[in-house]
């Protein structure tokens, strides 16, 4: 993503926000959007038919027809035949984060991922939900990821905010505090005779 | 310096284990977007301030430049090429700092304070942030301490003092950074610390000022902070804020007195001016940003004589320009001007013709320093400005073939010798003493029976007699740091005692 890109993409999420909230269909069009985006996870080829820019618009426009015709709401349908038109399709994917910001800032909601080395309970993600959402006074939404390469502990990840309470980085972190003490040392001291014995 | 054992070092080790608090650490973390010519456009980081300090993922550093309403547009200091689309940035929450400490003498680094010499590893005692508002006018007081540069030419005619700004100006290869080099080893056993600050200059030529500073013992009180042209803009961008942020510490911690030297602006102009493009800032005459006035005042502004209550100490400083042709009005070479209290002008023209420094006192000025000037240099020097200014327009006259009367011919003759004396050779600054002994015979019009030919050797060998035969000379000026009538004595019965002799050999040697 470039920044001119990001600048586009701004520009189509904003007016996709602000036609969705007229109509009070926000949660709508941004489900609808998410299921769009694993499709086209699951199924690249449709992505990049629908981003290539040689094609003419009525091939692009009579598939997008087909396949989403009757399953989208009218509003995303037609906005994804704009990106189609003006050539923006592979802004997609950055369309829906910033759809997605707009709409939880409106709606009072804060969207968080956690990951841990193993999976969690569904107990303890209410719990993890209930303490974010007394922290950041919102409504947590929270999604989980599994990595083993933490170690233990968990990594919360919310807006721009990382909070790292990992096994892998608090190991991280006595290495660099050792490691500093060690050259601190090294600066100050100078080794006894008896070192290598 | 201590010794430790093994198992104690591994006790210390042990301890700083068990003495570790594990803490929730909350970052503010953002995503690269964009990466390349040495600047990052960073996505997120809705918090991050202007001038924070950013980490990436590698470790390497940046600085937040533009704040935008998704991203941010900062400034790499390391290796950008290191850097990826989609790192993870994130934000100290400090503002760009430099380590600085007593270590620091007499080395050479990059602005971001590693070294650059072959020496040990530089351990901090503080970081001092790069950008500082300047102290108001409660901390300050006028200047009134002299700082010599130890040319006569600038001593006797542009005195600079403690806490002033003295633009040196010219064209290229007019001995601008030979004037700073010989002000550095004047400061030998002055209670000065040096700053040079080189920007964009040639790595060969820094490591010959390093040589040239070593030989004449001045590096014990120096410090070199060099970002050469091969650097990146960003570090030629820093550069002159850390070397005032690293005099500053020698100011504020130690009260001592401090001379930074930055080598030079006009090349750290462009450095920003690369940077405010690449990161789209609307240029505007010659296409530099809007703000480089500020860039330059924010930075000069931090020199200072500190009131007694601070503790008195002092930050001079001497930013160089390079003009091109002499166009002193120009953007850069204009701000700076308007900035400084004055400067140094060097011309071409001296320079080949032989007058070096090749000061143009005709248009050099400083408008502080005055007040600085030692009284000993004031009472020999007061007229020497307005005699050259008279020199240079009786010697347009002379060219014409007009024919002179006597009185005119003599005074042209007079101020030949003086335009004479005022030559000196690089690397060799002259004390205060020997500067007033000279111009003082010269003044006195005791050099009028010399051939202009033999002035030089005249000086040398008359300092030589006035160091062996009239010592006492010295230590009045040392004490009273003024020409007191006794003082004036022993001149002029010095110069009498020498002159005849030296006339004489000389006409020995002709004949």
């Amino acid at each position: 993503m470039k920044t001119k890109q990001l600048h586009h993409a701004y520009y189509y999420a904003t007016a996709l926000y602000e036609l969705a909230k007229e109509q009070k269909l926000l949660d709508q069009i941004l489900s609808e959007m998410e299921e769009l985006a694993q499709i086209f996870e699951l199924v690249p080829q449709a992505r990049q038919f629908l981003e290539l820019t040689f094609l003419s618009d009525d091939v692009k426009q009579a598939m997008l027809e087909k396949v989403f015709g009757k399953s989208l709401h009218p509003i995303l349908f037609f906005f994804l035949k704009i990106l189609v038109v003006k050539d923006h399709f592979s802004l997609f994917p950055t369309v829906l984060h910033l759809y997605c910001k707009l709409t939880d800032e409106s709606l009072g909601r804060v969207r968080a991922s956690v990951t841990t080395a193993v999976p969690l309970k569904d107990a303890e993600i209410q719990e993890i939900e209930q303490m974010l959402s007394a922290y950041f006074h919102q409504q947590a939404v929270v999604s989980t990821f599994v990595d083993q390469k933490i170690l233990g502990g968990m990594i919360v990840h919310v807006k721009d905010l990382w909070l790292d309470s990992s096994i892998a980085s608090h190991l991280k972190r006595i290495h660099k505090k050792v490691s500093a003490k060690a050259q601190e040392l090294a600066h100050t001291v100078e080794l006894s005779p008896d070192y290598h014995e | 310096m201590k010794q430790f054992k093994a198992q104690e070092i591994v006790a210390l080790l042990k301890q700083e284990i068990q003495s570790y608090q594990p803490t929730l650490v909350m970052e503010q973390v953002g995503k690269v977007i964009e990466v390349g010519d040495g600047i990052a456009w960073v996505y997120g980081l809705q918090n991050a301030m202007a001038g924070e300090m950013l980490e990436f993922e590698n470790g390497e550093i940046a600085q937040v430049f533009n704040l935008e309403e998704n991203y941010v547009g900062t400034i790499i200091l390391g290796d950008y090429l290191k850097i990826k689309e989609g790192e993870s940035v994130r934000s100290t929450g400090k503002l760009m700092s430099v380590p600085v400490g007593k270590d620091i003498l007499g080395r050479v680094i990059n602005p971001v304070g590693q070294p650059k010499d072959d020496g040990p590893t530089i351990v901090p005692e503080k970081y001092y942030p790069l950008e500082r508002i300047a102290p108001g006018i409660a901390d300050r007081q006028p200047v009134f301490e002299s700082l010599q540069t130890g040319l006569k030419s600038i001593d006797a005619m542009i005195p600079i003092g403690r806490g002033q700004r003295e633009l040196i100006i010219g064209d290229r290869k007019t001995g601008k950074t030979a004037i700073a080099i010989d002000t550095i080893i004047n400061q030998k056993d002055q209670d000065v610390i040096c700053v040079y600050v080189a920007i964009g200059q040639k790595e060969s030529t820094v490591a010959a000022i390093k040589d040239t500073l070593q030989r004449h013992g001045a590096m014990g009180y120096t410090i070199i902070i060099d970002a050469s042209s091969s650097e990146t803009a960003t570090l030629q961008y820093i550069a002159p804020y850390a070397g005032c942020a690293i005099a500053e510490y020698f100011m504020y911690e130690h009260n001592r007195h401090t001379l930074v030297i930055y080598d030079d602006l006009s090349k750290h102009a462009a450095a920003y001016r690369q940077l405010s493009l690449l990161l789209r800032r609307p240029p505007g005459r010659e296409a530099y940003p809007g703000d480089i006035f500020y860039l330059h005042s924010r930075l000069l502004e931090r020199s200072i004589k500190l009131s007694k209550e601070r503790g008195g100490g002092s930050l001079t400083a001497l930013p160089i320009i390079e003009t091109q042709e002499g166009e002193v009005s120009a953007y850069i070479p204009t701000n700076v001007i308007s900035i400084t209290d004055g400067q140094i002008y060097l011309t071409p023209e001296l320079f080949f013709s032989g007058i070096r420094p090749a000061v143009d006192v005709g248009i050099s000025v400083s408008r502080v320093g005055g007040k600085a000037q030692t009284k000993a240099m004031q009472a020999v020097a007061k007229n020497l400005r307005l005699e050259l200014a008279n020199y240079r327009e009786l010697e347009a006259f002379a060219q014409l073939g007009t024919e002179l009367d006597k009185t005119t011919e003599i005074q042209l003759e007079r101020d030949r010798r003086l335009v004479e004396i005022l030559k000196q050779d690089q690397y060799h600054p002259m004390p205060v003493a020997e500067q007033v002994a000279v111009i003082f015979v010269g003044i006195e019009g005791y050099l009028d029976k010399i051939s202009c030919s033999q002035i030089s050797q005249f000086e040398k060998e008359f300092l030589e007699y006035l160091k062996i035969h009239h010592t006492e000379y010295h230590k009045i000026i040392a004490s009273t740091r003024n020409l007191t009538p006794e003082a004036k004595e022993i001149l002029k019965q010095a110069i009498e005692a020498f002159l005849p002799g030296f006339i004489a050999k000389s006409q020995d040697k002709k004949s």
